[in-house]
């Protein structure tokens, strides 16, 4: 096996790896973590903002 | 209904948006120095050129400075809006409130598109350049393109994923090291002396290298003249995650764009004097040319790992501003609300950066896939394109800003000199450069506008019946009467 070779099959087999680690983290999350509490919407039921002058976007 | 029954429905839902992840404020003025030269400091190293084969020398030194200008407009423009409104999404957020729902999704779509684009070109690149790498080493067989663009992006998108400190402090590195290489050439040729390896006799040229094609040919050196800076205005995307936006997006987009016109004249003097204007019009790696012409191993060796570091550093800032632009069109339901997730442990747009990560593979290995080099031009023209449509949303979006917040009605870190001339002059200077790019990719720049207006009627027809219309004002600002 030339070292071109060599390099390859490894640049493959880290991004196979890669991959497969992000896949199964964002299922491992999707399963331990409730849905609603992952997105960072604004909800219309909070208080709205702009009531003071001043800058910065609302942290959910 | 008591105060004591109030309280108690109040309390769990105040305890659950404070269970909430939301993306982590860590980023200091450096880090978006970093991501605004290191999305756009390849431009420097490779792509600017073709401005020389349109314009001659000349023509490609005043498109750079006339662009430069166009970048400088927008910058300042940007810095005084996402001073105020420091939302993921940037531009997206600020067409939010100074628009409304369709510009901010056609905002958002040109953002995603543009850096998901411009990340594809330079995994493609870096893999040809790899190749460049294994054969001064002395390797006779060719490397293949395409592990090392998958590994390429994977790896950013791995680290994007893990956390935006880190990504982001290693663009600071990598652009860093980049921009220090440009210098080491312009002092390795001693530019500066008369006695020096320019040809600056050639330089001040005649008119058959100067000005070939006349003041036309300098118009249409405008659409090249872009890659010295595209990408500057992604500095906003990251204002949501800094420890203080106001302060660090106007000083490190100002620093940047700075930065980058010094680096756009440097490279145009020491290229300009070195290589011929015909050869330099059409060169792949200009930059790395004009080593090689000098002779001097230590600077071959340096500016090809310089254009290797300014490639990896355009691809990281790409994946880090088209994930926020796609998670924050997901967190206002102009997608799917999936993809406005933020990860619990690692504070970052998830589900955006993994999703995005097959879409930029395949731009990247098609143009190799089908033996389609023109495609990967493009794939670039594509990305060009919708980052000029944005800009000349800025001009017009920033005067009714000032408008809806004139001065003096809300604290403002950085305030924009002579209004409204920088505006004008955006919009009338986009115009210049959109003219430029039909001249050279009218079809192009055609089918694109329909692609635009596709998916503006799926977003009216399909879409903006999700969107959750009294939630879309988010800034921190007092409401404009009538709003």
């Amino acid at each position: 096996m030339s070292t071109v070779a060599v390099v390859e099959t490894i640049a493959w087999v880290l991004s196979a790896l890669i991959a497969g680690w992000l896949v199964l983290d964002v299922l491992k999350v999707a399963r331990h973590h409730d849905e609603a509490t992952l997105v960072n919407a604004p909800d219309p039921l909070e208080e709205p903002p702009g009531t003071v002058e001043g800058s910065g976007v609302r942290s959910a | 209904m008591s105060a004591t029954e109030d309280a108690s429905v109040a309390a769990p839902s105040a305890a659950a948006a404070e269970e909430r992840p939301a993306l982590r404020k860590v980023l200091a003025p450096m880090h978006i120095w970093a991501l605004g030269v290191g999305i756009v400091l390849v431009g420097e190293f490779m792509g600017w050129n073709f401005a020389v084969e349109k314009g001659g020398m000349y023509g490609a030194l005043v498109a750079c400075w006339v662009v430069g200008l166009l970048y400088t407009c927008i910058v300042m423009i940007n810095s005084e809006v996402t001073s105020a409104i420091p939302a993921a999404g940037g531009q997206y957020a600020q067409a939010k409130h100074t628009v409304g729902p369709l510009m901010a999704f056609n905002v958002g779509l040109y953002l995603t598109l543009a850096y998901t684009m411009l990340e594809a070109a330079n995994a493609n690149v870096l893999s040809d350049l790899l190749s460049t790498l294994s054969g001064l080493m002395g390797s006779e067989q060719e490397l293949s393109p395409y592990p090392f663009a998958v590994l390429a992006i994977l790896a950013l998108a791995f680290l994007n994923y893990r956390g935006v400190f880190a990504s982001l402090t290693l663009n600071l590195v990598i652009t860093g090291f980049a921009f220090a290489t440009i210098l080491v050439l312009f002092i390795g040729l001693r530019a500066w002396s008369p006695s020096g390896e320019l040809d600056l006799a050639g330089l001040a040229g005649d008119a058959t290298n100067a000005l070939p094609y006349g003041w036309i040919g300098v118009i249409a050196a405008f659409q090249f003249g872009m890659w010295f800076y595209l990408g500057i205005e992604g500095t906003a995307q990251a204002a949501e995650e800094c420890r203080s936006a106001p302060r660090s997006v106007p000083l490190g987009s100002l620093a940047g764009i700075m930065t980058l016109i010094i680096a756009a004249s440097l490279t145009w003097f020491v290229c300009a004097g070195t290589l011929p204007w015909h050869y330099l019009g059409t060169a792949i790696t200009p930059l790395f040319d004009a080593a090689l012409v000098s002779g001097q191993d230590v600077l071959v060796v340096l500016l090809l790992l310089g254009t290797l570091c300014a490639t990896l550093a355009s691809a990281n800032g790409c994946i880090n501003d088209a994930s926020r632009a796609w998670f924050s069109m997901g967190r206002d339901r102009y997608l799917p609300e999936w993809f406005g997730a933020v990860h619990p442990k690692y504070h970052t747009p998830f589900r955006a950066i993994v999703f995005l990560v097959p879409v930029a593979i395949a731009f990247a290995l098609l143009p190799v896939l089908l033996s389609e080099p023109t495609l990967l031009s493009t794939v670039i023209t594509f990305s060009i394109l919708s980052g000029l449509l944005m800009y000349s949303f800025m001009g017009p979006s920033f005067i009714r800003f000032r408008r809806l917040w004139p001065l003096g009605k809300i604290t403002r870190a950085y305030t924009l000199p002579l209004h409204p001339a920088p505006a004008i002059a955006l919009l009338a200077l986009s115009a210049v450069v959109f003219f430029a790019t039909f001249l050279g990719y009218g079809a192009a720049l055609l089918s694109i506008l329909a692609f635009y207006l596709l998916a503006s009627i799926w977003f009216v027809l399909r879409r903006y019946k999700f969107v959750r219309r009294g939630a879309q004002f988010t800034a921190d600002l007092p409401r404009p009467e009538g709003y």
